[in-house]
């Protein structure tokens, strides 16, 4: 046995807005140590300090194609993409933090250091190139969500979240790891760039090799898991309905886009000459997502579980966009991405801000009236809901279009359809939101709008853009266009 | 007497697939959190069996990986399951139902 030292490349360049991010950690936990406890404020301030710079970091890596460290991981347009998207839901999340562990009584450092721990295990698994590297980037950001989930650690509920997503989350990653050591024992490599190699060269013998075909099924269910797309989608619900609220708004669209960026890669970049292979089973999830999504979420009463189920939907919908296996489909899906980020992130937002009325503010008896009683958190939330139906001039309705117009242009009839009637049935569920927000209320006193300036500042941007987006699609899909290009 | 390659992938199965089951069947959260542990551990050596038998060291390092990456998830773990314990629950996986369609 050898091992050849020469091409590992070692260029931290390449890592530096994950090491800046990993960094930040790191300092926060010191700095959680020697300042007072009444200004853990500062370790907010510090955290947002260093995604900035993070953020900032991340820019130059636009347009490159930098392959690192043995060719684990690469700095191209795509990791600079989901590094912007995952560092800005994480300065927003940490931007609501503050205000709101507070008020639940959580307000402990190590809140700030897991959501950095958490994000630069989702930026590693945009930018992994290599089976190693895509397994640590879940592990990181799997491992830092189980604990962020049991935050509120006196919460029964919270606990039980926790336990479902630490439970099911490692029978996931021994599916996941088995699969990896399939295709490593089949192709003799853990690059994506080897076992790509080896799939091209043997042609029709890989579609064949009973040994890769497994390694890739399990692979999926692992990706499929993490995506939270059906019928792997079990945990969802309740790690969502019993985790605080806060956490769920960051990791209900940061861990879906990451997941996402690790199945760009594998099946568009790694897996394209045995396509005719993964189609089936990938359109059959897609399929499913839509269907138990979308339909379970009209049975639900308690907004967290509903965008739970919505969260679901969307993931099919997503994945609809990898299916054709296009540059077109993949930037849909990149856009589609960054659309979800910022509607489910501003509807999480909203149910977050109500939660400071007490327990059970995200039963929709609560919303009754909402309109009445605080009308600037249901103006935003009626733009969400509308966004997240596909009804223009949202940016919810153009990162449908995208997709749909991809499938089109593929020739991919039947998701297609799926796809629009359940587009359809979601309406239901999504309106009836905004229609309990407008009945009239049980009592008609009108409660002073409590939402914080940064709270407040952060749902209206986020608002903002996804009405913005919805009028000016053209620059983010350049963008996801640029980014998805990486790989055709 | 060399033993072939595939006896070792079989034995990965077998472990693999008792793991699967016992996490299906069992219901304290302990050995569900064990039998997930015997998955990674079939991981690990299907891993250090095809590292031997195409000869590159790549799969020993992933199995080294493994191990770590375990260790951290059995830390986390380990608390998680105790802090359920001390409210008083049943150890029975089954008893998680606060939250209900």
């Amino acid at each position: 046995m050898t091992i050849n030292l020469n091409g590992i490349g070692i260029d931290y360049g390449a890592i530096l807005p994950e090491l800046i991010v990993t960094g930040t950690a790191i300092v926060v936990l010191f700095l959680d140590l020697i300042i007072p406890a009444r200004r853990r404020g500062w370790l907010a301030a510090v955290s947002i300090a260093g995604l900035l710079a993070a953020l900032v970091a991340s820019i130059p890596l636009w347009g490159q194609s930098r392959a690192a460290f043995g060719d684990t991981v690469v700095a191209d347009s795509l990791a600079a993409f989901f590094n912007v998207l995952l560092i800005v839901i994480s300065i927003l999340t940490v931007l609501i933090s503050p205000r709101f562990l507070r008020a639940l009584d959580l307000d402990y450092g190590e809140y700030y250091i897991l959501v950095l721990g958490a994000t630069a295990g989702m930026m590693l698994l945009a930018a992994a190139t290599s089976l190693m590297t895509i397994f640590l980037g879940i592990e990181l950001l799997s491992i830092s969500l189980y604990v962020l989930s049991g935050f509120a650690r006196t919460a029964l509920r919270s606990q039980e979240s926790a336990m479902k997503y630490l439970l099911l989350g490692g029978f996931a990653t021994g599916f996941l790891l088995y699969g990896m050591a399939l295709i490593y024992g089949a192709t003799g490599s853990t690059t994506l760039r080897g076992i790509a190699a080896f799939t091209t060269a043997s042609g029709l013998g890989a579609s064949s090799n009973v040994l890769l075909l497994l390694g890739i099924g399990f692979l999926s269910v692992g990706l499929a898991f993490k995506a939270s797309a059906a019928p792997f989608h079990m945990w969802t619900p309740d790690v969502y309905e019993g985790a605080p609220t806060l956490v769920t708004t960051f990791m209900s669209v940061a861990t879906k886009s990451a997941a996402f960026a690790a199945i760009g890669r594998v099946f568009i970049a790694t897996f394209p000459s045995i396509a005719s292979r993964w189609y089936f089973p990938l359109a059959l999830i897609a399929i499913f997502s839509l269907f138990i999504g979308n339909l379970v979420a009209i049975t639900q009463d308690n907004l967290k579980r509903m965008l739970a189920y919505s969260g679901i939907a969307h993931a099919g919908y997503i994945l609809l966009g990898i299916l054709p296996g296009t540059a077109e489909g993949f930037s849909a899906t990149l856009f589609y991405i960054a659309a979800y980020a910022v509607m489910n992130f501003g509807a999480f937002a909203v149910v977050t801000a109500l939660g400071a009325g007490g327990d059970r503010t995200a039963d929709l008896s609560y919303w009754r009236g909402l309109f009445y009683r605080r009308p600037f958190l249901a103006t935003v939330m009626t733009i969400f809901m509308l966004s997240l139906a596909g009804i223009p001039p949202t940016v919810g309705f153009f990162a449908k279009l995208f997709v749909f117009r991809a499938l089109v242009d593929a020739q991919i009839w039947a998701p297609l359809i799926v796809a629009v009637i359940m587009t359809i049935v979601s309406f239901y569920y999504y309106l009836r939101v905004i229609v309990v927000m407008l009945a009239a209320p049980d009592e008609a006193a009108v409660e002073k709008e409590r939402v914080g300036i940064s709270t407040g500042t952060v749902i209206g941007a986020a608002a903002a853009a996804t009405i913005i987006l919805g009028i000016f699609p053209a620059v983010v899909l350049n963008w996801a266009t640029h980014a998805a290009s990486v790989h055709f | 007497m060399p033993v072939p390659a595939y006896t070792f992938l079989l034995l990965s199965g077998a472990l693999f697939t008792m793991g699967a089951i016992g996490f299906l069947v069992r219901r304290n959260p302990l050995v569900v959190f064990m039998c997930i542990e015997l998955m990674l551990n079939a991981v690990n050596l299907a891993f250090a069996a095809i590292s031997r038998y195409l000869n590159s060291l790549d799969g020993v390092v992933f199995a080294f990986l493994v191990i770590t990456v375990a260790a951290a998830e059995v830390v986390v773990g380990i608390a998680i399951i105790v802090q359920v314990y001390r409210a008083g629950r049943q150890m029975d996986v089954d008893g998680l139902d606060l939250m209900k369609e």
